[in-house]
């Protein structure tokens, strides 16, 4: 009888590691990089007021700057595109400060006529540098549930004394075997 | 005094152990037919049609077979993945230039046969106006030429000729950083004009 038991538990263990063998789940992916690694100023006008700590890329100047800040993604292995882009703002003014950005997706597509569909929002960063403000576009709220195309960027108005934190891209892959 | 074991006894005894070596055998045949089968996208992967079977499969959904660090560098391979690369990036430019024509074409529409909302069309368009006209925009020292902002009851259309396409584009980003909530979702097409100027419309859905 025991060694009945013990076919009977191999048996178990070895159906278990067949069932195993094929399996499929949709895994969320993110990747995220300081301002530094995505921003630049919008104009060469703008570089002079922008500068590009280590953390945030902020605007010391005494008036506004834009922006425009690009996102990588694993296109080989993204199923839908991006999920959602944006970053993080923070405000070493004195007083609270809105923040606007548009959301694109795409790429050029050349001379003539071109025609690009423009995401925009604001957020308010409160003063003093410590809360950071997040301006997120995502596939949902914005894009009315369509896949966004995988290539994104934002560009943004900051004022006086705002910077742009971390920034993320969202994505998901489908991890089967 | 021992009882002798019975044939009947063994019978359940030798099912299970069969079963338990079908169900081994089963495993091993198919971990080794996974093993083939990541052989096989080695050897073939000069080949460029097996690229774009793998390209598809990947974005199928299915995971991509581990890269093999010992492998020597394969210029045909590399070549392959580059024409796949560029085949499935000029669909999905022509895909999306179709979904923008589209959106524009609608967004047109929605525009045309939008009844005036005089109250709030006065308060948008000063609104649009005030940005456009700001001091961050101002600065930059880009000039409109004969702009005009046009609001009905939920859309607005803002457009503008400007001396050339690059300064066209310039307004235009800074123009659309600024708006914000005034203007979530807008449909902005650049025309470059036979002289070399250019012409913006943006058509913007307000709320």
């Amino acid at each position: 009888m025991k060694l009945v038991t013990s076919l009977a538990a191999v048996c178990v263990v070895a159906a278990a590691a067949t069932a195993g063998q094929a399996y499929a789940a949709i895994e969320d992916n993110q990747s995220a990089a300081n301002a530094a690694a995505r921003c630049n100023g919008a104009l060469p006008s703008f570089e002079g007021s922008l500068r590009k700590r280590p953390l945030a890329v902020i605007n010391e100047g005494t008036s506004t700057a834009f922006v425009t800040c690009a996102f990588e993604i694993d296109d080989e292995q993204a199923i839908n595109g991006a999920d959602y882009y944006g970053a993080y703002f923070i405000n070493k003014g004195a007083s609270a400060a809105t923040v606007t950005c548009t959301g694109v997706s795409g790429i050029e597509t050349g001379a003539g006529g071109a025609t690009v569909v423009m995401k925009s929002k604001s957020t308010v960063v409160p003063a003093g540098g410590t809360t950071q403000a997040p301006l997120f576009f995502d596939s949902v709220t914005d894009y009315g549930g369509a896949a966004i195309y995988p290539l994104t960027a934002i560009s943004c108005q900051l004022p006086p004394g705002v910077g742009v934190n971390d920034t993320y891209v969202g994505y998901q892959t489908n991890d089967a075997t | 005094m021992n009882k002798p074991a019975s044939s009947s006894g063994r019978g359940p005894l030798l099912a299970v152990a069969l079963l338990g070596l079908l169900i081994l055998g089963a495993t091993a045949y198919r971990w080794l037919d996974s093993a083939q089968e990541g052989s096989d996208t080695q050897t073939t992967a000069s080949d460029s049609s097996s690229v774009e079977i793998e390209s598809e499969r990947r974005n199928a959904g299915s995971r991509a077979q581990p890269r093999d660090t010992n492998a020597l560098p394969d210029g045909a391979r590399n070549q392959a993945r580059i024409a796949a690369l560029t085949a499935k990036r000029r669909q999905s430019a022509e895909a999306m230039v179709k979904q923008n024509q589209a959106a524009r074409e609608a967004a047109i529409q929605a525009f045309r046969n939008e009844r005036v909302d005089a109250a709030w069309a006065g308060v948008h368009e000063s609104k649009l106006s005030g940005i456009a006209g700001s001091d961050a925009i101002a600065g930059t020292r880009i000039q409109p030429r004969d702009s005009d902002i046009s609001c009905k009851s939920r859309t607005c259309l803002v457009q503008a000729n400007f001396a050339s396409r690059s300064e066209a584009e310039d307004w235009t980003l800074l123009f659309m950083s600024s708006v914000g909530d005034a203007l979530p979702t807008s449909v902005v097409t650049t025309n470059q004009n036979p002289d070399g100027s250019a012409r913006v419309e943006i058509y913007g859905t307000a709320r």
